[in-house]
């Protein structure tokens, strides 16, 4: 998302009502983000308030306005994964439960939409799509943000879509997946 | 199901976003993060009174440009001398500070924005005070003034704000966390720039100066600690002002609980004889040089909004021992319980703490 320069500028320096808009207009994406890799309402919203409040207290640290988004998203994404790591035996057991159940019923594209296969993706294949396909960021960027090659991200980005596409047992075919076919 | 439906994109925009809790969220982080900023580890006691100057009303010739004819505008609206009002359903105990507050009747305009100061209030630990925004059109409700108001005496900003626009105009409340109750004088310095709406950003040259009179205070020595799980909770003293009570209190951990890489923090919550349960944010802490350890913090936390009827006020402490290799662990202490009537106070033995009330 493409904020006013100024009012990042202006929350950077510590104007509160600014970085309050900032998070507003960014709370949808946030909290989506940290549903998809949580699965629950509570567990994201535990997420998207420990990232308003880190977000509130170091965001004196962002060096330039142009990397608010990038640096927010990277607060939500660390939470996310600091929870799952604290979880972790709690969503082993939810994913065997979810992985098991539509095996049983034989019929996998039936009962498991593309959020659901999202969010049991592996961290970080869930990660590499949503910073491409939901907060639009570029391979250089998504390099740049999770410290790896551009082909690193090429390809979890290829193989996270082969994930998907397998889960949904072939019903997922769009014009970003062919991008990487 | 076709290849457009299933884009990721549109998977997560289905996802439903409970947005008023989202947004009580942010409001909450910042009127918590006001109330309670992060603690700093530093060494030193309070930062001393540093402004012994006080600047009543000290704004130059070239602001006082308001246009009489809107600032008799404003001096007509319902709201004036009433903003305390407007969010007091909002914060609790802040619709008992238009009675003790000061007037300060600051008005400056410029590029057709006159803002207006009504009132504040300082009682040793926040000073609070309420502005209004008006233009020569109505401004609709996305209106909102840049820039925080920051005190002479502290570190930089540490405040939060709130307003809204009502008949056009905006009402709005600020908030400075600052603890010094030796401190007679605060001053505060405020200068907006920018007045976003979301159709434009309109730049001025305000700057508003003022001073505020710390109210007046009965300090009360408790001197009693109580202890649990390798902390102790030393409360200190109580002072009752006319619209908080703060309680200053320290405490002190085990070496080797802080040796293990842990971190604690004490905190408090209160109950009165009525049946009311206040909670009690913490308005920053340092550690002393003469410390044990380095979460031998020293704190104070204020309760506000006090039931007038009461006449016992219960303090009860609680704490949290976390760090990397252990699960968060809660500690319960023993209560102290004060008289409001007659200013004594004792000891309970395992109390039974009260829930705390919900974020308002």
């Amino acid at each position: 998302m493409q904020h006013d320069e100024e009012m990042v500028a202006a929350a950077i320096k510590g104007d509160r009502l600014a970085l309050q808009h900032l998070l507003k207009d960014e709370k949808e994406k946030l909290y989506r983000m940290a549903f998809t890799y949580v699965r629950n309402e509570e567990d994201a919203i535990d997420i998207f308030q420990q990232t308003v409040l880190q977000a509130i207290e170091s965001v004196h640290q962002v060096k330039e306005a142009a990397y608010f988004s990038t640096w927010l998203t990277r607060i939500c994404i660390n939470k996310a994964l600091a929870l799952l790591k604290k979880n972790k035996k709690l969503i082993v057991l939810d994913e065997l439960e979810e992985r098991k159940a539509p095996t049983d019923s034989m019929d996998i594209a039936q009962q498991l939409d593309m959020e659901k296969a999202l969010g049991l993706l592996p961290e970080k294949y869930k990660t590499v799509l949503m910073l491409r396909f939901y907060q639009d960021f570029t391979v250089k960027q998504i390099a740049e943000f999770m410290e790896c090659p551009e082909g690193t991200v090429k390809t979890l980005i290829h193989r996270g879509l082969a994930m998907l596409k397998r889960d949904l047992k072939g019903v997922y075919a769009d014009e970003w997946q062919r991008e990487f076919n | 199901m076709n290849g457009k439906e299933n884009s990721i994109k549109q998977a997560l925009e289905k996802i439903e976003v409970p947005e008023a809790r989202l947004d009580a969220i942010i409001e909450e982080s910042f009127w918590e993060t006001a109330a309670a900023p992060v603690k700093v580890k530093r060494r030193n006691r309070w930062m001393p009174a540093v402004a012994t100057v006080v600047l009543v009303a000290g704004i130059s010739a070239a602001t006082l440009s308001a246009a009489p004819a809107l600032a008799n505008y404003m001096a007509q609206l319902p709201v004036i001398g009433n903003v305390f009002s407007i969010f007091a359903e909002n914060k609790h105990g802040v619709a008992a500070f238009d009675q003790f507050s000061e007037d300060v009747g600051l008005i400056q305009t410029s590029n057709g924005i006159t803002i207006s100061i009504d009132e504040a209030i300082y009682d040793g630990t926040k000073l609070t005070f309420t502005y209004q925004v008006a233009s020569e059109a109505p401004l609709d409700s996305s209106a909102y003034l840049s820039s925080f108001p920051e005190l002479l005496e502290a570190d930089g900003p540490t405040g939060g704000m709130q307003s809204e626009v009502i008949d056009g105009v905006i009402a709005g409340i600020a908030e400075i966390t600052h603890l010094d109750e030796d401190a007679e004088v605060v001053n505060v310095v405020w200068e907006p720039q920018v007045l976003f709406t979301e159709e434009k950003a309109i730049a001025g040259d305000w700057k508003f100066e003022f001073a505020v009179k710390q109210l007046a205070q009965k300090p009360i020595t408790l001197d009693e600690k109580v202890s649990s799980d390798g902390v102790t909770v030393h409360l200190q003293e109580l002072t009752i002002t006319d619209i908080a009570v703060n309680i200053a209190y320290q405490q002190l951990v085990d070496p080797a609980i802080v040796e293990a890489g842990n971190f604690v923090e004490a905190e408090l919550i209160a109950g009165d004889d009525l049946g009311n349960v206040y909670r009690m944010p913490f308005n920053g802490g340092s550690t002393p040089g003469d410390a044990l350890t380095a979460e031998d913090f020293e704190w104070t936390a204020s309760l506000r909004g006090l039931d007038p009827n009461a006449s016992i006020l219960t303090f009860y402490p609680f704490g949290h021992i976390s760090g990397p290799a252990i699960d968060p662990k809660r500690v319960e202490f023993d209560a102290l319980e004060f008289n409001l009537k007659e200013g004594t106070h004792r000891l309970i033995q395992d109390p039974d703490i009260p829930e705390p009330p919900p974020f308002e």
